[in-house]
């Protein structure tokens, strides 16, 4: 099926099976292998591993803050990240497990289940890390019997957008942190210690919305990704999505030319685009225009895209004359 | 430290870890947020690199350096953007006061043999100096043997002796020239070739002043050589020139030598291979805070007070408590959570130059 996928224009037809949408790419865009750190980057992981802390990112949404965790398990050849997705209400207790109080309660009530209180017990991304890192009798009476677990393992262990939880959240890590150990209040208050050969690895990212406190900064090893030049920009391009590498490829500099001007801080752009948005374009603009053409010749077909880079309505005005002025432009370079 | 050795406290040869040290406390000082623990990360990673024998603390190291401890020392977008900075001021201040690299022996040979000439060099000019000085001094003290040495080997012109002069009137005509004869005037003799200055006529006999005296005749001939000329070193004024002239040598050589050697002292200071020695001096009060710390420090504890939140999550104990009391019949008790309250300040600035809005984010910032 070809573009346009929906119509929209009130016709009323509708075919009789399903409409077969093509598989989208995004994929490619989450790959691990294809992942491009920079050379801080690379430097300040080299720093977190040789000294055993957490590592700390920040950095404009869309930086590759995330995807690092996951290029980092992969390249080390571990499994793919333990990931916590920090919210506004988390407590320090929903990194390592979560207790089900009130299902156990209605179980006791109900008389359905002996009770065993493991099965109420879920650990989280760093419990189970920690957990991972000792032998299995060792931590039998610790788990629940569907805590899958064969031999002592090292894992990644990304703590997502920490920024997110209330200053409380970051405060009452700093020991676990620091000793990467946890109590589980439910079963006696008993701690639970990792082993040190297999310590985990801690990827923290941060938008940086709130201020961290100073003593969980000084825990963390902290690197803020800068926004790639346009260089790097080319690279990460072709290694996402197997573009042409030669900067002279007339569509590459064509959109990472128009790319420049919306970021270009006299444009105005509240919401500026980023790498994320910049790979979604181009895989956008490589299915619109035609095999072998730049599609960025037609100001049509920037037009209908420019909505995978703009995200704001106040946005969107701005973006749209910056597009119209730079097509004047390269016309004129063309004649 | 002697110069062209290594101290053996260095990682390995170089830099000592002191040195890195005293560069947190800088960026300590810069505001940094930098405690005991990035110390101790800094060490760590030092230390582990020498033993893996990836760092040799070499100066063409410090550059790798830089992007190892970044990470470790910053915590903001802000340090990190200027820490590059404060690392390049660093290490040019290492490189010019405590950096000694290790010389070859060829390299340590060359350089006493170059400390040696100087030595040599200055020693003779000293000496030039000294041989002047003594010269000057025999001169001044000691004039009268080499002004007769000096007098022995020239021979002085022979000088005609003044005329003598008769006492009366003709002696008193101003007119006539000591040195002609009124014998042997021009009107005498008109033949011979005028060789002498002719004597001017003689006055009318109505104005010639009578002179009863006999006019003496003067035979140049016979005339002895004068004595010459007492010695300048003889005359009071001469030596009182010389001396003052040999005072203000000797002075203006004296401190010459003098500024000299004080030049050398404090060049040699300047030059100094071994370490200062510091002394902490502090002084109380010389960083205070606009405002009272107590004042703030208060005002702070009173606004990080937790207040109470509710959730939407069960309080397990409320909960079965409440459910006993009502028999067993499920009855929910939702909890409460302390949390600390999140402020957000917003300065209106009348302008750039708005001191108010300074002050007040000064306080806010305390």
């Amino acid at each position: 099926m070809r573009l346009p996928f929906y119509r929209g224009d009130g016709s009323g037809r509708r075919p009789e099976t399903a409409a077969n949408l093509p598989v989208p790419q995004r994929a490619r865009l989450m790959k691990p292998e294809h992942y491009l750190a920079d050379e801080g980057l690379r430097d300040a992981c080299n720093v977190a591993l040789l000294l055993g802390q957490p590592l700390l990112l920040t950095g404009e949404p869309g930086t590759g803050k995330t995807q690092f965790a996951y290029n980092l398990a992969w390249e080390l050849g571990l499994a793919p990240p333990l990931k916590f997705e920090t919210k506004s209400d988390s407590v320090a207790r929903d990194l390592f497990y979560t207790y089900d109080a009130l299902k156990r309660f209605q179980d006791i009530q109900s008389e359905l289940t002996a009770g065993n209180i493991l099965d109420y017990i879920t650990y989280q991304a760093l419990g189970i890390a920690i957990l991972r890192t000792r032998q299995p009798e060792e931590i039998r009476e610790l788990v629940p019997a569907s805590f899958n677990h064969v031999q002592p393992q090292r894992s990644v262990v990304l703590i997502d957008e920490v920024d997110k939880a209330p200053r409380d959240f970051s405060n009452d890590l700093l020991n676990e942190l620091d000793q990467l150990y946890f109590r589980v209040t439910e079963l006696g208050n008993t701690a639970i210690n990792v082993n040190p050969k297999l310590q985990p690895l801690v990827i923290i990212t941060s938008n940086s919305e709130k201020d961290l406190p100073d003593a969980f900064l000084r825990r963390c090893i902290y690197y803020n990704i800068p926004f790639p030049s346009s260089a790097r920009l080319a690279n990460i391009i072709a290694s996402h999505l197997g573009a042409n590498t030669d900067i002279n490829n007339a569509f590459l500099r064509s959109a990472l030319d128009l790319f420049d001007r919306l970021r270009a801080p006299e444009n105005g752009l509240r919401k500026k685009p980023a790498t994320a948005e910049l790979l979604g374009w181009i895989m956008t603009l490589q299915q619109f225009g035609d095999t072998g053409a730049n599609p960025l010749a037609d100001p049509s077909i920037v037009l209908k895209t420019l909505s995978s880079l703009v995200k704001t309505a106040e946005d969107q005005p701005k973006a749209r004359s910056v597009v119209e002025r730079w097509s004047q432009a390269q016309s004129k370079q063309q004649r | 430290m002697e110069p062209g050795t290594v101290e053996t406290t260095t990682l390995a040869s170089g830099l000592r870890p002191e040195l890195l040290m005293q560069f947190l406390d800088e960026l300590r000082d810069a505001g940094y947020s930098i405690g005991v623990q990035q110390y101790i990360a800094v060490q760590d990673l030092l230390l582990t690199l020498a033993a893996e024998g990836t760092w040799t603390g070499e100066l063409t190291e410090l550059h790798r350096l830089k992007r190892l401890i970044g990470p470790i020392v910053c915590s903001s977008i802000t340090e990190q953007e200027s820490f590059p900075t404060q690392f390049e001021q660093w290490v040019e201040q290492v490189k010019s006061l405590h950096y000694q690299p290790p010389l070859s022996e060829a390299q340590q040979a060359q350089k006493l043999e170059a400390e040696l000439n100087e030595l040599q060099r200055e020693a003779t000019w000293l000496r030039r100096g000294l041989v002047t000085a003594i010269t000057i001094l025999t001169i001044v003290l000691f004039p009268i043997p080499i002004h007769k040495a000096v007098l022995d080997t020239d021979e002085l012109p022979s000088q005609p002796k003044p005329l003598d002069t008769q006492p009366g009137p003709a002696s008193e005509n101003p007119t006539v020239p000591d040195t002609v004869t009124p014998s042997e005037t021009a009107q005498d003799n008109p033949a011979t070739p005028n060789t002498t200055p002719a004597l001017p006529e003689p006055l009318p006999e109505a104005e010639q002043a009578p002179t009863d005296a006999p006019v003496k005749e003067i035979d140049f001939s016979s005339l002895e050589a004068p004595d010459p000329p007492d010695s300048i070193f003889k005359s009071d004024s001469g030596q009182r020139a010389w001396l003052y002239l040999a005072a203000i040598g000797s002075a203006s050589l004296t401190w010459r030598l003098w500024w000299n050697w004080q030049a050398r002292l404090f060049l040699n200071r300047r030059t100094s291979h071994k370490s200062p020695e510091l002394q902490t001096v502090s002084m109380q009060e010389l960083k205070t805070s606009i405002f009272p710390s107590s004042l703030v420090f208060q005002t702070a504890q009173q606004l990080r007070q937790r207040t109470r939140q509710r959730v939407d999550t069960l309080d397990v104990f409320q909960t079965i408590q409440a459910s006993l009391r009502k028999g067993g019949w499920f009855t929910p008790v939702y909890g409460y959570r302390q949390v600390i309250p999140e402020y957000l300040f917003l300065i209106d600035r009348a302008s750039y130059a708005d001191h108010q809005a300074k002050l007040v984010e000064n306080l806010i910032q305390q």
